[in-house]
């Protein structure tokens, strides 16, 4: 508990974290109460001029059908929040029980295990992901999940590696002669082992994971229209951007911020997490 | 001293007026086309209008036709029908060559098309275009007779359209259809130089071309010396290659940029009305929601057609109501009191079938929603409107933006509940294509009748058109199969297609194909 | 020498399943090839059938497989469905572009990625520090395709001053600095904690109490040491310059091999996608041994200490 209370003094008192922290909290907030906050229904065709520039009435403008960009970007928040956070869920779930389960049964289960974790990693990311839509199909969930899979080798090697140091704790080692069953070691005594370096790389993770999916939707692979996913209403303002830069120029300064401040969390988190093990290192 | 200088003058006012002339006679022309993915650039095979864009200015037809759809002599210097109207009779010139040196001859008009019916091919367009055509006959070298099946009341037309180019047997029996796509041979203005995949194709001026038209304004080789299509598939790059000035013609700008350019005259524009199907949705009447006529005429009544037109074209095109466009020969006027903007009655029909209003604003029928899946290849915007429209009385349309293989698949399979398309045709005729209950395309037939809309009566009426004797049959018959076609509600006209060109202002004799969708470059000079 | 053998002999296997991986999973695609191939022309069962001769499709899977892999060590990947070209021939054209852009990119990134990171590592915790992580940060953190529309509104469209297309080196700049942004980030960040590292180590101490200047030390001595983990980033990073490559060609309109993947995914041109997954997987790890190869030149114990384990 003393630990936990320096860890969050070390992450309150940093600006950048702090910075990060609030701003994502506004985004979390604006998107669950998008109903209350968004002047107009984000799908809602003509509530004013088309192509209008921001006013009061339309504080980022609208887009070429009619439609508030702000109410769109506050839905859409939604989205493209959602969509990282799953996706990198689907990840490190896949990249734990994987790496978890060869770094602990060992021998020639590891060899092989590592080998196709090198050999995934042949494979650019990105590259993958643009594979797995190409074999599944185009749309929003596809591309999560394509993006997830991409990131299932880079999880799990970080995974493997801290499972095999909490492997050869004598903790552990009692488990074993105590007779414990081999998925109740994983589970229940390595897993919360490694569970912060879990939440660390998850959440260094996101960032990436939220832009590689607006990516994929700015290239008409992943959401698809009306959805005010942000990346795709970049690509549909793009047309428009000589006439009304506001649709391309408000959800990427969106986009940015978050992803910023989920990074900004991010460092903050491993800065916290290597000071917690100095902390236990000096206990111990 | 002085009848010297004065000669010395001369000469040097000569030469310098002759290099004026190379000059204007050695315009480089670049333009600006949108589609990157060219296939073939084969008359007989395309079915792409993007691919005749070039097409055009490579090939020469029998029959020549204006922008207007006038008819001149082309290949042919005339030609005559039997009584019967089964057989045409062209004489030919005498005096064209196609681009491999070889001579253009009645052999080479038979090669042609007999090629053209020949499953071998695989033609899209040209097949159709050609009708119930049965053989051409040598008669001597300089004078062929094309025979078909039966009375072909489009014929004239036919020969006109691009697709029924002459293309040179010789280089087909050297190149194969598939290399012959690749690199074309014919009798036109130009001759295919280099094709970069997905960047450009290069043309350079046929230098023995002496049989243009007689409505161009030019006669011999063309003053644009080498005439580049670069392929700029993103059309705000479009626009800035074009004002940067490093291309001179651009086609499909989009609407804003066009009144820009209207108003500050730094740009000439020109808007080309495009004959043929409307920009316009085919509603599955095979699967789903659409397969209750009154579903369908609910969705027709949902939509503002007028207005959505202005404001996503802002006046530079027109909404449109039926089956062809408006500037199509045998076009009723009958369709524009089709369906009017009512989304009370929209809903009012929903009601009746059945579908009552959810709570999401969706309607439900037997816990069933009233859901459409929309697969969308051409003008995501114009789709996200009709969508606007259609979900407030209560539609709920899944639009997927897809590429042409997806669509493909999803034709085959008889997976979508509408699907757009847009057909740049001179002749009514085209109606066969899309509404003919032999087109509905099956697993591996890739058809045309994505209403999948089979009714006997009308493929009668299909039939008996395209065989009708008089002007006045023909008009009569082709205003049933509108008149039939809107009863069904089961092609949704939206707005007609327009090209959009800027170019340059220094250049003049910048002109429509027939069909005003396709530029002919040959009359391009320096003004 | 034992070092650099055993990497080589990693290669092969790693690219042996890395394209077996290819094969399957593109042959498990939904949609008959020959559909492609014919472009959704009507055609007769003969010419169907002809075409699927054509593309070898009537022979069995695992002689596929096997001439499959044959053919792409030797370079022969195919024809495209769509253009019926080689695709080594489609690739050899658009390889220019995207080599030009990667370049431009790396340039980019390596400069102000190392200028920021020794600018900021070499007085840590300073307000140039700061300033300078929070423009590592934005690079991270920006995503590529709204930061390349942007220069191009504001470069090309607003100020007028860099052509927007056109093949020159002008030309080049603003889609360079959108693949390079991100990777300039990492490089900063990854440059300063490793600098700082380094800086703090005994043997650095030492030669300051002796009174050596401070940039002789970061330049002669700590530069060398602290350059390991980025280079390791390069290799890592030349996936970052496929998505890059796709994304700024998309944006920019650029031809090149990006856009080439992306049209063809989207066309579902098998042969070409797998040729250009084959090629791309082919030079990401041969980058990958180059990386290997080359720390193990900055520092020869990296060699050992890898060679045992």
């Amino acid at each position: 508990m003393k630990n936990f209370s320096i860890i969050l003094k070390r992450f309150l008192l940093n600006k950048g974290s702090a910075f990060g922290g609030i701003f994502l909290l506004i985004i979390i907030i604006g998107a669950i109460f998008a109903p209350l906050i968004a002047p107009y229904n984000w799908n809602e065709v003509d509530t004013g001029p088309r192509l209008a520039p921001p006013s009061l009435d339309f504080l980022f403008g609208t887009d070429i059908h009619g439609r508030d960009v702000f109410s769109r970007i506050v839905y859409g928040a939604r989205y493209s929040l959602s969509v990282g956070v799953i996706s990198v869920l689907f990840g490190i779930v896949a990249g734990s029980i994987f790496g978890i389960t060869i770094a602990y049964i060992g021998g020639r289960v590891d060899i092989i295990g590592s080998r196709i974790i090198d050999v995934m990693f042949g494979f650019p990311s990105f590259l993958l992901s643009l594979l797995v839509v190409a074999i599944i199909g185009v749309g929003l969930w596809n591309v999560v999940f394509a993006v997830g899979l991409a990131s299932i080798p880079h999880f799990a090697r970080i995974i493997r590696s801290a499972a095999l140091q909490v492997k050869e704790q004598p903790y552990i080692e009692a488990c074993v002669n105590m007779g414990f069953g081999k998925i109740r070691i994983m589970f229940n005594h390595i897993l919360p082992n490694i569970f912060p370096i879990i939440i660390v790389i998850a959440t260094m993770d996101l960032g990436g994971a939220i832009i590689s999916i607006a990516s994929l939707s700015f290239l008409g692979l992943g959401a698809q229209p009306p959805e005010p996913e942000w990346g795709a209403m970049l690509s549909s303002g793009r047309e428009y951007m000589r006439y009304a830069p506001w649709t391309m120029i408000y959800p990427g300064l969106f986009l940015f911020l978050t992803v910023m401040s989920v990074n900004l969390l991010g460092d903050r988190l491993s800065i916290a997490l290597d000071a917690r093990q100095s902390v236990d290192k000096g206990k111990v | 001293m002085r009848i010297l200088l004065k000669i010395a003058l001369g000469i040097t006012f000569i030469f310098s007026s002759l290099s004026f002339i190379n000059t204007a006679n050695a315009l480089d022309i670049v333009f600006a086309e949108d589609r990157p993915d060219l296939r073939t650039l084969d008359p007989r095979i395309t079915q792409s209008r993007h691919e005749e864009m070039l097409i055009v200015n490579m090939f020469d037809q029998l029959i020549s036709a204006d922008s207007e759809g006038n008819i001149y002599p082309g290949l042919a210097t005339s030609w005559d029908v039997s009584s019967d109207g089964l057989e045409y009779t062209f004489s030919l010139r005498d005096d064209v060559i196609f681009h491999d040196g070889t001579k253009f001859n009645a052999a080479a008009v038979k090669a042609t098309f007999d090629s053209i019916v020949d499953p071998e091919t695989g033609s899209q367009g040209a097949v159709d275009i050609l009708g119930p055509y049965k053989e051409t006959i040598v008669i001597d070298d300089f004078t062929a007779k094309v025979v078909f099946e039966r009375r072909y009341g489009s014929a004239i037309t036919a020969f006109t359209e691009t697709e029924l180019s002459i293309v040179s047997p010789t280089a087909l029996d050297k190149l194969g259809n598939e290399g012959f796509g690749m690199a074309p041979v014919g009798t036109g203005p130009f001759i295919f130089k280099n094709w970069e995949a997905n960047k450009k194709v290069e043309l350079v001026r046929n230098p023995d071309y002496n049989w243009a038209p007689e409505y161009m304004d030019g006669s011999g080789p063309s003053q644009v010396a080498n005439l580049t299509y670069r392929l700029i598939k993103d059309t705000s790059t479009r626009v800035a290659a074009l004002e940067a000035g490093e291309v001179d013609i651009a086609e499909l700008v989009p609407p804003l940029d066009m009144r820009r350019f209207d108003s500050s005259g730094d740009l000439s524009t020109v808007t080309g009305t495009v004959s043929g199907l409307p920009y316009s949705a085919f509603l599955n009447t095979t699967t789903g929601v659409f397969q209750d006529v009154n579903v369908r005429k609910a969705f027709f009544h949902s939509l503002d057609r007028v207005k959505m037109t202005s404001d996503l074209f802002f006046g530079y095109a027109e909404a449109a109501f039926g089956p062809i466009s408006s500037s199509t020969p045998s076009y009723w006027s009958g369709n524009e009191d089709y369906y009017p903007y009512n989304p009370e009655g929209a809903a009012a029909l929903l009601d009746e079938a059945g579908w009552e209003m959810g709570s999401d604003g969706v309607r439900e029928k037997n816990g069933e929603k009233l859901t459409v899946f929309f697969p969308c290849l051409l003008e995501p915007d114009t789709c996200v409107a009709i969508q606007g429209y259609a979900n407030k009385v209560g539609f709920d349309v899944n639009v997927e933006v897809v590429m042409k293989a997806r669509q493909d698949e999803l034709i085959f399979a008889n997976g979508y509940d509408m699907l757009v398309i847009r057909w740049v045709s001179l002749d009514p005729g085209v109606l066969i294509i899309p509404f003919h209950s032999r087109n509905i395309p099956e697993p591996g037939k890739f058809k045309f009748n994505w209403a999948r809309y089979a009714n006997a009566e009308l493929d009668q009426l299909l039939e008996d058109a395209e065989s009708a004797e008089t002007q006045e049959v023909k008009d009569d018959l082709y205003m049933q199969i509108q008149k039939h076609i809107m009863d069904q509600a089961i092609f949704l006209a939206i707005h007609d297609q327009v090209q959009t060109v800027a170019y340059n202002p220094d250049l003049e004799g910048v002109r429509f194909a027939n069909g005003n969708w396709q530029m002919r470059m040959y009359d391009v000079r320096k003004k | 020498m034992n070092f650099f053998i055993k990497k080589l002999l990693i290669v092969i296997p790693t690219l042996y399943i890395a394209w077996t991986v290819v094969f399957v999973t593109l042959n498990i695609i939904p949609g008959d090839p020959v559909n492609l191939m014919l472009g959704g022309r009507p055609a007769s069962d003969e010419v169907r059938e002809n075409v699927r001769k054509n593309l070898g499709l009537d022979k069995p899977v695992f002689e596929r497989y096997t001439s499959f892999l044959i053919n792409a060590t030797k370079g022969d990947l195919g024809k495209s469905y769509l253009t019926r070209q080689p695709v080594t021939t489609m690739i050899k054209e658009n390889m220019m572009p995207t080599i030009e852009l990667s370049i431009g990119g790396l340039i980019f990134g390596v400069f102000f990625g190392v200028f920021f990171g020794i600018f900021a590592g070499t007085k840590p915790n300073s307000m140039r520090d700061t300033f300078s992580m929070i423009i590592a940060l934005c690079g991270i953190s920006l995503p590529s395709f709204w930061i390349g529309m942007m220069l191009i509104y504001i470069f090309g469209t607003t100020l007028g001053w860099v052509p927007i297309v056109g093949d020159g080196f002008v030309s080049l700049i603003l889609p360079s600095i959108t693949v390079g942004l991100f990777f300039a980030g990492g490089m900063a960040r990854l440059t300063r904690s490793s600098l700082v590292d380094v800086l703090n180590q005994d043997y650095i101490r030492t030669a300051r109490s002796k009174g050596i200047s401070k940039y002789r030390i970061v330049l002669r001595h700590s530069l060398r040491n602290a350059m390991i983990p980025p280079v390791t980033l390069l290799g890592i990073q030349f996936g970052l310059l496929i998505t890059g490559a796709v994304i700024t060609e998309e944006v920019f309109a650029r031809p090149g091999l990006g856009q080439l993947l992306l049209q063809a995914i989207l066309a579902k041109d098998i042969p070409l996608v797998q040729a250009l997954v084959v090629y791309m997987t082919a030079v990401y790890i041969f980058l990958n041994l180059i990386v290997d190869f080359t720390y193990g030149i900055i520092d020869p114990r990296i060699r050992l200490e890898r060679s045992r384990g």
